[in-house]
Formats: C-alpha cells, structure tokens, sequence
C-alpha cells in the first residue's frame, strides 16, 4: 500500500513540474495532483524533502535504465559513449520541467549527496569506457568529459531545446582529447 | 588599519587579509576585531555577513583574474598563451584556500552565485579569444565546455589540496595544435 501510494505520487511529479515552480512546490500541490488526502503524503513519505530525493532517486533510476537498454550490444568505446551521451541529454530535454525542480534542490544535502554518487559512479564507467578506446589518462579525461556534458545539459535545458553547436563541440573533445597521435577516424559529426 | 577608510572598506579589507592567513574563511567577529570595530559592524555595514563574503568572493576571483591577465598579457594569442592562463589560473585558486571554501559556501546564495556566473562568463570569454585565435572549430561552445571542465579541475583541486597534474595534463593536452582538426 505503501509502496503504490509512494510510486503514485512520484508518478504526478512530471506533470506538476509543468505547472508549478520548485519554489511553489508543497505536500498540498502534490497531494492535490495526486487525488489524495493530505495525511496519505506522511504515509509515504516522512516530508517535503524525502519526496524531492524520492523523486531524484526514481529519475535517476529512470534514466540509468533507459541508458542500458539504449547501450545494450553496443562495444565499449567512444561510440557508445556517445550513444550514451545523447540518451542522457535526451532523458533531460524530455523530462525538463522534472529536471528544473530537480536542479533548485541541489542545495539539499540528501539531493547533493545522490548527484556526487551518481557522478562518481558514471565517471568510473566512463573511464573503463575510455581506456577501452585507447585514451591515455582516461580517470581524468572521463571526469572532465562528464562535467562538460553536464553544462550541455543544463544549457540545453536552458534553452529548451537540442543546441547542436554544443554537441558538436563535445564530440570533438571526446574524439580528441587523450587520442594517440596520430588519432583515429574522427567520430559522426552531423 | 587605517581609521581613515570608510567602515565597510576596512571590514573588507580585514576579511581578505585573515583569508590571506590560509585556513578556513574568518567568521564574522573575527573579521569585525581584525577591523578595530565591534562586532556588531558587520551587520551595520553589510546588512549580514553574508553580503560581506559576497564582496569577499568577488575581490578574490577579480585578484586571481588580473594575476592572469598580468601574467599573459604580452604574449600572442594561442595555445601558449591559453595553457599559461589555464595553469596561472587554476595555482592561483589552489593558492586561495579561502575562495574555494568561500565558493562552496556561497554557490546558492543569490548574488554569491551572480558573482560566480559572471567570473565563469569571463573566464569562458577568454577561453573563446585564445580559442579563435587558434582556428579551433565550434571556438564559443568549445570555451564554455572548457571552462566546465576548468572549473571541475578547481574544485578537484581544492579537494585534494594539491594540484592534480592528470586533471590539467588532460585538459592542457587537449589543445595541442595537432587537435584543431
């Protein structure tokens, strides 16, 4: 009972992030949303709080799955890192009100301490990815490759949409940077 | 001290001297004795200390920014010149203990992070100018991820309390001349 109360409430959140700002979000508008009783909210989660790192949790998930599926067959390398990296800034444009709220609550410490995780976790799948291609330092180039991928992703959602330019330049970098000289094909730019 | 100067002047001036002491940025009262005034001064002059570190945040990275200009200005543009702003840059942080704390602290505050937004502007403006000059392809888009990537390096850095030569070497080797294919 729990569990569904607590899926059915994440599950109003994308479309309550069209309407309302983080800054206007309450345990009412999400009750609301959701049809429920405002005490049914304490029995899912303890506050505002544990609802918002709920919710990162659930898109963190969310996105993770859709970028194996998307990678699955694919061989390590900068090939599908790109498919990656595409999928990810995909997920983001398309989840982007969710991402707006998820972004205000950066300053949480629960929701800080789940985004460094999650980085660190995708930089050390990103550096075996790295290595695989043949990069030379590739812990460092995999750290700075997902810090500039984060601003595409935040620039992009700025501007609400794909930012081809940007895109470009990152697939530069990542088809550049650590290469053995003389490196190889360059990777697809449109 | 110089009595002379108006109060929040010397507040400030108080405040980058004890940051300059290394350590973790001074508190409040500290800041307001090193001043010669009550502690009460902060707030009276500032409005709350943290109007205070914002000014503090502010003239830190302006003084790390005219070091590099300082340092890079007679030369040509170019990767020489882009790897030495870079590398000029990214000491004078690890040089500044107190701003990246001061950073940290600050990054969610509103004008604190108004100031920060405008230094990554600059720096990415100048990434843009080296960057042209090279002939590098997608010069404007390039400077913003790179100065991203910059800005991780820093705050690896400040971490670390130690320079991180495969963080700068990785961005560094990015620009070798070879790349601007």
């Amino acid at each position: 009972m729990k569990r569904q109360l607590r899926s059915h409430l994440l599950a109003v959140a994308p479309r309550l992030a069209e309407r309302v700002p983080y800054s206007a979000l309450s345990v009412e508008r999400v009750c609301a949303a959701g049809g429920v009783a405002p005490g049914a909210f304490r029995l899912a989660f303890d506050d505002l709080s544990a609802y918002v790192q709920a919710l990162h949790a659930h898109f963190l998930e969310q996105m993770r799955q859709r970028l194996i599926k998307v990678t699955e067959g694919t061989a390590p390398g900068l090939r599908r890192i790109m498919l990656a990296s595409e999928t990810y800034l995909g997920y983001n444009l398309e989840n982007a009100a969710l991402r707006h709220w998820l972004l205000a609550a950066y300053g949480q410490p629960g929701v800080l301490h789940a985004i460094r995780q999650q980085t660190q976790i995708y930089g050390l799948l990103l550096a075996a990815e790295m290595r695989a291609a043949g990069r030379a330092r590739a812990d460092a180039l995999a750290r700075l490759y997902l810090a500039m991928l984060n601003e595409v992703a935040g620039i992009e959602l700025r501007a609400g949409g794909r930012q081809n330019a940007y895109r470009d330049a990152l697939w530069h970098f990542l088809d550049h940077a650590g290469a053995p000289a003389p490196f190889a094909p360059a990777l697809t730019v449109r | 001290m110089s009595e002379s100067l108006p109060p929040r002047i010397r507040l400030l001036q108080a405040a980058h001297r004890l940051a300059g002491e290394g350590g973790a940025p001074p508190d409040a009262a500290r800041i307001a004795a090193a001043a010669g005034m009550p502690p009460s001064a902060v707030d009276a002059h500032f409005g709350g200390f943290d109007a205070l570190q914002c000014e503090l945040l502010a003239l830190l990275y302006d003084e790390v920014r005219d070091l590099v200009a300082k340092l890079t200005l007679n030369m040509p543009a170019g990767r020489v010149r882009l790897q030495l702003a870079i590398d000029t840059y990214l000491q004078a942080l690890l040089d500044r203990p107190a701003l990246a704390a001061l950073t940290r602290r600050l990054r969610f505050h509103p004008r604190g992070a108004a100031i920060l937004r405008q230094r990554v502007t600059g720096f990415s403006l100048m990434f843009q100018l080296e960057l042209k000059a090279m002939g590098w392809p997608f010069a404007p888009q390039t400077a913003r991820l790179c100065t991203a990537a910059l800005i991780e390096t820093a705050t690896a850095e400040a971490a670390a309390g130690r320079r991180l030569p495969e963080l700068r070497a990785a961005l560094l080797g990015y620009f070798d001349p070879a790349r601007a294919a």
